[in-house]
């Protein structure tokens, strides 16, 4: 990342006036000083990476919104790892992934989890029915009682989607 | 960066696009030699091509982590697709609706639109993209499907039990004084009493819209009956009366999209049923109010009235993307 020395001096102001305000105001969402911590300084990191700063005109609400977006990860991280959790106990012992595995598991359905976040659902099926389940075009055709165009046309939608998201 | 038009900054590489069909083309399960071959020489014939075929590869690498994955314990397989095919609870959505502030700060413009309707896998009756449909069920009623919406029919000696999963209906009831007919969407059920009624399902709520007599709607807790021309929400949570009159939520049936004060985001979210490529609004635009009649059946039309009323811009990338931004 390239960072000019002004847009740095930005960054530190915005630091140094607001911090406090923003810990305080994501530990009253948490309820708890660690997490929200945490999220201040991932909030912060957004800051960083974001590239209009210069004309920042409402600091604080600047803030709240990308705040919010980190709280909705950690808030949609612990709802997956919850359901993986759960999900795992219905498997006999002998399917249970080793812990290295499982810690990969976790990061990886996080992350593609967040690729997909937005997409509509019936896409996001057809796209995890062909790169997970690797069911052909005319199977999820069938599956879903769709055209093969209409898969088609759906994957096309979701590697744009995800192409954008991960940019 | 200027302020001024973060949306262009987000104008798509053709060349993305190119690799996306490709990638689609090889996936499709028994893609040819022929293809292959072909796929072999656009990605040879230049640099940007393979950089555009590493971007798309190096977005996807969790979906092929999680494949991994699955290779080396297979039953993992299930467990990952019961996680992912779950959708985020209703309340943390709700934390980004106030989001589009951070799009745009961050000179990423576009919101995706979601889809408003579910599944149609098991369902009894569809419609699908653009389609409405008018079927008389077996005891004499008449059913109206608006565009892609799905129900499923349960009728027996005691009962008539129709289970809308996507989409709007509109049933003109027979009378049949020893079985109810009922209308239910995962938020609650509308029980008629001798009656036209609409029913709409949108994911966190459902609408229910008396056109004749009046119906007993129920939702959670409560019970509440609702007389002609009388509208309410509900959800598993219980029932909110609309004071508002919610005809035009029934227009869709005439082929019509009747729209007063809604914003663009509303209207482009109604369009979407009619429209088989995604449709992709920026928040400014989506912010816009609107006032019209659009035919639903002419949906192209409609977005290019729209063009001429509002300050917004349309742009199409093949037949599978539309953009809306703000000029």
């Amino acid at each position: 990342m390239r960072m000019s020395a002004q847009h740095y001096a930005v960054v530190h102001a915005l630091y140094r006036d607001h911090h406090g305000w923003l810990s305080h105001w994501l530990r009253n969402k948490l309820g708890c000083t660690q997490q929200a911590a945490d999220l201040a300084q991932n909030t912060f990191i957004r800051v960083l990476q974001s590239r209009q700063l210069m004309q920042l005109q409402e600091p604080r609400a600047f803030l709240t919104v990308l705040a919010k977006r980190e709280l909705y990860t950690f808030w949609r991280r612990r709802e997956l790892e919850q359901a993986y959790l759960e999900a795992l106990a219905q498997q006999p012992q002998a399917n249970q992934p080793s812990p290295e595995d499982m810690l990969l598991i976790r990061e990886a359905i996080a992350a593609l989890d967040q690729l997909l976040n937005g997409l509509p659902p019936k896409i996001r099926q057809a796209f995890l029915l062909s790169r997970l389940d690797g069911l052909t075009h005319v199977q999820i055709a069938d599956s879903m009682g769709k055209s093969v165009a209409t898969i088609e046309r759906y994957m096309k939608q979701a590697l744009l989607h995800c192409y954008l998201a991960a940019r | 960066m200027k302020n001024t038009n973060p949306i262009a900054s987000e104008a798509i590489d053709p060349v993305v696009l190119t690799a996306i069909d490709w990638m689609v083309r090889l996936d499709n399960g028994h893609a040819s030699a022929d293809v292959k071959a072909g796929f072999d020489h656009w990605i040879a014939a230049n640099d940007r091509h393979r950089q555009a075929w590493q971007e798309m590869t190096r977005a996807l690498q969790p979906a092929s982590q999680l494949q991994s994955a699955q290779h080396q314990s297979p039953a993992q397989l299930s467990v990952i697709r019961e996680v992912l095919s779950a959708p985020p609870s209703p309340q943390r959505r709700r934390l980004l609706n106030g989001m589009a502030l951070v799009f745009v700060g961050l000179g990423t413009a576009y919101l995706l639109k979601r889809s408003p309707t579910g599944m149609a896998l098991s369902a009894d009756i569809t419609t699908s993209t653009a389609e409405r449909k008018t079927v008389i069920l077996a005891d004499g009623s008449q059913l109206t499907l608006d565009a892609e919406s799905s129900i499923d029919l349960h009728f027996s000696a005691g009962k008539r039990l129709l289970t809308l999963h996507s989409g709007a209906c509109i049933v003109q009831v027979a009378t049949d004084p020893t079985r109810p007919f009922t209308v239910a969407t995962a938020h609650g059920s509308v029980t008629a009493l001798g009656t036209r009624f609409m029913v709409r399902r949108q994911p966190d709520r459902s609408l229910a819209l008396v056109l004749q007599h009046s119906v007993m709607l129920a939702a959670g807790e409560q019970q509440q009956p609702l007389s002609e021309n009388e509208s309410a929400w509900f959800d598993s949570k219980g029932i909110s009366p609309e004071r508002e009159d919610m005809h035009s939520y029934a227009a869709w049936e005439d082929g019509v999209l009747d729209v007063r004060n809604q914003s663009l985001g509303e209207v482009v979210e109604a369009l979407r049923a009619y429209r088989k490529d995604y449709l992709r609004v920026s928040p400014a635009a989506a912010q816009l109010r609107v006032f019209g009649v659009f035919q639903l059946d002419d949906a192209e039309r409609s977005l290019r009235t729209l063009a001429q009323a509002l300050p917004i811009r349309i742009t199409h990338y093949g037949p599978w993307l539309t953009l809306i931004d703000s000029r």
